[in-house]
C-alpha cells in the first residue's frame, strides 16, 4: 500500500526535504505578505525575514502561564505538532512524503487539532479575551466544517477516492468540479483566518483573543502552527487546482524530473493564491463573527446544490 | 479450532449464577449499606469478567455460531453476540469497580441493598437478551431489562422530576418497545410455529408489517428521533453508574436486536437500511445541537447519547443498503456494518467513561451544573485527565478511538458513490464539529480555569471509582491505537449478518493499518491509516516540545490579565456554560422553536396515550385472568397509599399484562411453551418482590 514512494535512503531524503520546505517556507511567505500589504500601502515594509526573526526572538524568551494547569503548556506543542503532520500529508511532487496516512480526513482532523488547541486554551484561562476568541473560533469551525464536508464529498465523488493522492490525482473534469473549485478557494480562505475573517484572534479588537495570556516561546510555537497549518491549506488547494498537470507530469522522462516539475507547479500555484489572498486580506476589514457565520452559511447551501449536481454525473 | 460448548456452558452458568448469587447476597445484607453493595459489585465484577471472556472462549465457533444451554434456556453465541456481549459485560465490570465507594452519595436514602439486587439484574437481563436464542426469552429478558432499568431511574424516588422521568420512560418503553416487539414476536410465532431465531430464519421469514414493528420497538428503546424524548430524561435521573450502563449498554441492546431481528433473521432490505441510514442522520443532528445547549452535565451527556446512537445507524444503515446488493457491493456493506459496529462498542467506552467521571465529579461536589464548576483539573487531576480522554474521544480526535470509528464511517458514505449517503457524511462531518463544541464546553466548563469560590475543598475520588473509569478511558486510547484487536471481531459479526465469511469484507486491519478497499476504488486510489504509527509520530512531536518548553514556562506572579477587573470573582469575568455558544444557538433557534412547539403538541397526545395505557392495563387486568391475584395486590397497595396511584400502575401492571398476553399467545401450545410460561411467571413473581420491597423500603 506504500505504492510507489520511495523507500530507503531516498524516502528518507524526500522526508527531510519536505520537512524543511514545511517548516522553513510559511514564516518567509508572511514575511511576504507583510512586504505586500505594505507596497500597497507604499509603505517600505519589514525586511523579508522580519517573521523568522519575530519567531526566533519569541523562542529565546521564557513564558508567563497564569494558570497552573498543564493544558495551558500542552496546547501550542499539540498545536505544532499536529500542524506539521496535517502538511507531510501533502504531495509535494507527486507524493506525499510519509506513507502512515494519505486519507483526507486524517488531513482534515490534524488541522483541525490546531483549532482544538486554541480553543481548549482560550476556555481554560480565566481572562474574557481568551474566552470571547475561543468562542469565536468555535463559532468559525462549526460553521465552516460543513463546508468543508460538501467539498470533500464533491470530490470524492468525482474521483472515487479520499487520498489525498487520489483527490489530487484523478479528478475528471466536470461542470461541478469547476464549480466546486472556488468553494475550496473560499473554504481554505476562511480556515487560514485572513481578514476579514481573522475573527477569533482579532488582534486590535480582543488582542488575539485565544492567545492573549500567551507570551515568548509559548507564544511563538502557537504563531508558527498557524502560519503552517495556513500553508497546508493553500498547499492542499494548490494540489488541488492543479490536477490535470499530474498524469501530464507523471508522465515526463525520469521520476524525479517529473516529481520536480509537478513541484514547481505546485509551488507557482499556492505562491499565487497566497498572493492572491495577501492582497484580498489587505483591501478589507474585519467582520463581525456573525456575519462570517451567515456567508458559511450560504456558501453551504451552493454546496449542497454542487453536490446534487455531481450526483446527477455533470 | 472449534469452541468446547461445555467449557462455555460452564462459564456461561457460572456468570449467571454470580449475578443471582450477588443479588441474593446483596437481599440478605439488607440493614447494612456498605457490605450489601460491596459484596453484590464484587460478585457482578466476577460475573461480568466471566462473560467477557466467552468471545476469547467462544472464538473458533464465532463465525458459524453455537447453540448451548444456559439452565436449560437455548441461548446462541456468534459474532454479533460477541460484539454486544463485550459491551455488556465491560461496562458491567467497570461500573461494579465504581459502584460500592460512589454509592455512598445515596448513603440517605438508606436502601443501597436494592442497588446491589438492580444492578446485576439490570446487566443480567441486558446479556440475556443477546443471548437468546428463542424470541420468547429475548421478550422476557427485555421486559425484565425495561423493569430494572426503569427501577434504576427512578432511584432517588423522592425527587419528583426523578418520578416523572421514570414514568415517562415506562410508559414509552411499553407502548412505544414492548408493545410492538410482543406483536411482532407473537406474530412470527404464530405464523411459522417456532420461536426459535435460527428456525425463524431458516423459515425465510420476511414481511413488511414486521419489520415496521421491529423498527420501532428498538427505535424508541435505542432512542433514536422521533423517539429520543424520554432519553434525555431518563438517563441524567438516575445515579451516575446506572446512567453509564443505561447510556453505554442498555441502547446498544436495542442496537443488536434491530441486527439480529432485521438483518439476521429476517433478510437485510435495502429500502428498510435507506430508512435506518436517514433516521441515523436525522438522529445525529438532532440529538447533538440539542446537546449544544446543554449546561446540565449529566443532561447534556444523554443528548449526546442520542447523537452517537445516529452516527451508528448511520453505519449500520449503509451496510443494510449494500449487502443485498451482492458481489462487492456486499462486501462494502460489511464495511459499513462495522463502522458502525465499532461506533456503538466505542460509544460504550466513552460514554461510559464520561458518565463516571460526570458521577465523581457529583459524587464530590454535589453537583452536574456546568454553569456553577470549574477548575477542578488540579483538585481531581485523574478524573480530569480520564474524562479529557473519553470527552477528545467522542469528539473525534485523532489517535482515539473515536476518531477510528467516524473515519470508518466517513468512508463508507463518501466512497459509496452515492450523493445521499456523501450527503450523510457530510452531516455527519459537520455534527463532530458540534461534539467538539459541546465536549469543549463540557470539559473546560468543569475542569478549565481558576476553581471556583465554594469548591476549594474538594479532593479526587476514591481509587476504585477511579479504577473504573480509568479503564474505559484506557481502552479508548488501546482501540484507538490498535484497531486489530477489535476490527476482525466487528468484521465478523458483519460477516455474520452478511452471510459471507469476514475475510471478503474490503476491511483489513493488521497491526499497524486500517485500509478499506473497495472494488470499484483503483488500487492507488485506496486511502489508509496507520493508527500506531500517526500516535507515535504525534506523541513524539508534543512530547518533544513539551520537554523543549517545560522548563521556561514559569506561574505568573499575577496570575491572568482580567482588565483591572481582578477584584471580581471568577463567574463575573470567566465565561460560563450557557454563554458559550449563545450565536450559534440563536442561529439554529428555528430548530428549537420547533422541537419546542412539536413538543407541546405532541405532549398532550403522549398524555392521552399515556392515559389510555393505564385503562387498558387496569381493563386487561379485570379481564385477565392471571390478573386477578396482581389486582388484589394493587388494590391493597391503592389502599395503603394513594398518592402516586398512577406511578404504582403503571409500574406493574404492564407486568401483568404481559403475563396475560403471554398466556395468550401460548394458549394450547406444546409442554414446553407452558413450561416457558412457568419460567416467565417466576421471572415476574420475582420481579414482584422487588417491588414490594421497593415499596416497603419508599414509604414503609
Amino acid at each position: 500500500m506504500s505504492g510507489a514512494v520511495p523507500q530507503g535512503v531516498a524516502g528518507f531524503v524526500r522526508l527531510a526535504l519536505s520537512l524543511a520546505f514545511i517548516l522553513a517556507v510559511p514564516p518567509l511567505m508572511d514575511g511576504y505578505s507583510r512586504r505586500l500589504k505594505a507596497a500597497m500601502q507604499y509603505r517600505v515594509g519589514p525586511p523579508l525575514l522580519q517573521t523568522w526573526y519575530d519567531l526566533t526572538s519569541l523562542f529565546r524568551m521564557g513564558s508567563n502561564a497564569p494558570t497552573k494547569a498543564l493544558s495551558f503548556t500542552l496546547a501550542p506543542c499539540v498545536a505544532l505538532a499536529s500542524a506539521v503532520l496535517a502538511a507531510t500529508l501533502l504531495p509535494y511532487g507527486q507524493l506525499p512524503p510519509i506513507t502512515f496516512s494519505w486519507d483526507v480526513f486524517v488531513l482534515i482532523y490534524c488541522l483541525s487539532m490546531v483549532s482544538v488547541s486554541m480553543i481548549l486554551a482560550g476556555f481554560s484561562v480565566r481572562n474574557p479575551y481568551a474566552n470571547i476568541g475561543a468562542n469565536r473560533e468555535m463559532m468559525l469551525v462549526l460553521t465552516g466544517e460543513p463546508v468543508l464536508g460538501v467539498v470533500l464529498a464533491v470530490l470524492a465523488l468525482n474521483s472515487s477516492s479520499l487520498s489525498t493522492l487520489g483527490i489530487t490525482h484523478y479528478l475528471r473534469l466536470r461542470p461541478s468540479l469547476l464549480l466546486i473549485l472556488p468553494i475550496l478557494l473560499y473554504v481554505a480562505y476562511v480556515e487560514s483566518a485572513f481578514i476579514p475573517l481573522d475573527i477569533a484572534e482579532a488582534e486590535t479588537e480582543i488582542l488575539e483573543g485565544p492567545l492573549v495570556e500567551y507570551g515568548g516561546v509559548l507564544l511563538g510555537l502557537f504563531k508558527y502552527s498557524l502560519m503552517i497549518k495556513r500553508f497546508a491549506l493553500l498547499w492542499l488547494a494548490s494540489s488541488v487546482l492543479i490536477f490535470p498537470l499530474y498524469g501530464l507530469l507523471g508522465s515526463v522522462g525520469p521520476a524525479l524530473a517529473s516529481d520536480l516539475l509537478t513541484f514547481a507547479a505546485q509551488f507557482l500555484t499556492y505562491f499565487t493564491l497566497h498572493t492572491l489572498y495577501t492582497v484580498v486580506e489587505a483591501s478589507n476589514a474585519r467582520w463581525k463573527v456573525r456575519d462570517a457565520m451567515k456567508l458559511n452559511v450560504k456558501v453551504f447551501v451552493a454546496g449542497i446544490l454542487i453536490l446534487i449536481l455531481t450526483a446527477t454525473g455533470w | 479450532m472449534a469452541a468446547d460448548p461445555h467449557v462455555l456452558q460452564a462459564v456461561v452458568e457460572a456468570a449467571f449464577a454470580a449475578y443471582v448469587a450477588a443479588a441474593v447476597a446483596s437481599a440478605s445484607l439488607k440493614g447494612r449499606f456498605t457490605a450489601s453493595l460491596k459484596v453484590s459489585s464484587a460478585l457482578t465484577a466476577a460475573g461480568s469478567a466471566l462473560l467477557v471472556s466467552v468471545p476469547a472462549l467462544a472464538l473458533g465457533s464465532l463465525g458459524s455460531g453455537l447453540t448451548v444451554a444456559l439452565f436449560g434456556l437455548k441461548i446462541y453465541v456468534d459474532y454479533l453476540t460477541a460484539v454486544f456481549l463485550t459491551i455488556v459485560a465491560l461496562l458491567g465490570f467497570a461500573t461494579s469497580i465504581y459502584t460500592p465507594a460512589y454509592m455512598r452519595h445515596y448513603r440517605r436514602l438508606g436502601y443501597g441493598w436494592l442497588y446491589g439486587v438492580l444492578h446485576p439484574a439490570f446487566i443480567a437481563s441486558m446479556a440475556l437478551v443477546i443471548l437468546a436464542e428463542d424470541l420468547l426469552t429475548f421478550i422476557v429478558a427485555w421486559e425484565i431489562m425495561t423493569f430494572t432499568s426503569y427501577l434504576l431511574i427512578v432511584w432517588e424516588r423522592d425527587r419528583a422530576e426523578v418520578r416523572a422521568a421514570g414514568l415517562k420512560y415506562f410508559i414509552t418503553m411499553h407502548v412505544l418497545s414492548t408493545l410492538p416487539l410482543i406483536i411482532a414476536v407473537a406474530y412470527a410465532g404464530s405464523a411459522y410455529g417456532t420461536y426459535d431465531i435460527l428456525k425463524l430464519a431458516a423459515a425465510g421469514i420476511a414481511n413488511p408489517a414486521l419489520y415496521a414493528l421491529f423498527l420501532v420497538g428498538f427505535a424508541a428503546k435505542a432512542g433514536v428521533v422521533p423517539f429520543h424524548f424520554w432519553l434525555p430524561e431518563a438517563h441524567p435521573a438516575a445515579p451516575s453508574n446506572a446512567s453509564a450502563l443505561l447510556s453505554g449498554a442498555m441502547i446498544k441492546v436495542a442496537v443488536y436486536g434491530l441486527l439480529r431481528m432485521t438483518c439476521f433473521m429476517m433478510p437485510c432490505n435495502q429500502v428498510f437500511g435507506y430508512v435506518i441510514a436517514t433516521v441515523g442522520t436525522i438522529t445525529l443532528a438532532i440529538g447533538t445541537l440539542y446537546a449544544l445547549r446543554q449546561t446540565d452535565g449529566k443532561r447534556l451527556l444523554a443528548y449526546h447519547s442520542v447523537g452517537q446512537m445516529g452516527y451508528i445507524w448511520l453505519g449500520l444503515g449503509v451496510g443494510i443498503i449494500f449487502i443485498p446488493m451482492g458481489g462487492a457491493f456486499r462486501a462494502f456493506g460489511i464495511a459499513a456494518l462495522v463502522a458502525g459496529l465499532f461506533h456503538a462498542v466505542n460509544h460504550a467506552l466513552f460514554k461510559g467513561s464520561l458518565f463516571l467521571g460526570a458521577g465523581s465529579v457529583l459524587f464530590r461536589t454535589g453537583t452536574k451544573d456546568l454553569n456553577v464548576l470549574g477548575g477542578l483539573a488540579r483538585l481531581m487531576p485523574a478524573t480530569s485527565v480520564f474524562t479529557a480522554i473519553a470527552a477528545l474521544s467522542i469528539a473525534g480526535v485523532p489517535p482515539l478511538n473515536g476518531f477510528l470509528s467516524k473515519w470508518l464511517i466517513y468512508q463508507v458514505t463518501f466512497l459509496s458513490g452515492n450523493a445521499y449517503l456523501a450527503f450523510c457524511g457530510v452531516m455527519a462531518l459537520f455534527i463532530s464539529a458540534a461534539t467538539l463544541a459541546s465536549f469543549a464546553k463540557f470539559y473546560t466548563s468543569i475542569f478549565g480555569g481558576e476553581v471556583r469560590r465554594g469548591l476549594e475543598g474538594v479532593r479526587e475520588v476514591p481509587k476504585s471509582m477511579l479504577a473504573g473509569q480509568g479503564m474505559l478511558s484506557a481502552l479508548c486510547i488501546v482501540f484507538g491505537v490498535a484497531p486489530f484487536t477489535v476490527i476482525p471481531v466487528l468484521a465478523g459479526a458483519g460477516g455474520v449478518l452478511a452471510g459471507l465469511k469476514a475475510a471478503q469484507a474490503p476491511i483489513t486491519s493488521n497491526y499497524l493499518a486500517v485500509l478499506l478497499r473497495p472494488e470499484w476504488v483503483p488500487q492507488q486510489l485506496r486511502s489508509y491509516y496507520m493508527p500506531a504509527v500517526f500516535a507515535t509520530a504525534l506523541s513524539l512531536g508534543v512530547l518533544g516540545l513539551y520537554w523543549g518548553v517545560r522548563s521556561r514556562v514559569r506561574a505568573s506572579p499575577s496570575g491572568a490579565w482580567l482588565c483591572g477587573y481582578g477584584y471580581m470573582r471568577v463567574e463575573g469575568v470567566k465565561m460560563v456554560a450557557r454563554n458559550y455558544y449563545r450565536a450559534f444557538e440563536e442561529g439554529i433557534e428555528g430548530l428549537y422553536h420547533a422541537g419546542a412547539s412539536a413538543s407541546v403538541k405532541l405532549g398532550s397526545l403522549a398524555t392521552s396515550v399515556a392515559r389510555a395505557y393505564v385503562r387498558f392495563a387496569e381493563a386487561v387486568s379485570r379481564v385477565g385472568r392471571v390478573g386477578r391475584v396482581f389486582t388484589a395486590f394493587a388494590d391493597y397497595y391503592v389502599r395503603r397509599v394513594r398518592s402516586d396511584y398512577y406511578l404504582d400502575e403503571a409500574l406493574w401492571r404492564p407486568l401483568q399484562r404481559l403475563v396475560t398476553n403471554l398466556y395468550r399467545v401460548l394458549r394450547g401450545k406444546s409442554f414446553n411453551t407452558i413450561a416457558y410460561c412457568l419460567a416467565v411467571a417466576v421471572a415476574l413473581l420475582a420481579a414482584l418482590v422487588i417491588i414490594a420491597e421497593v415499596m416497603g423500603v419508599g414509604w414503609g
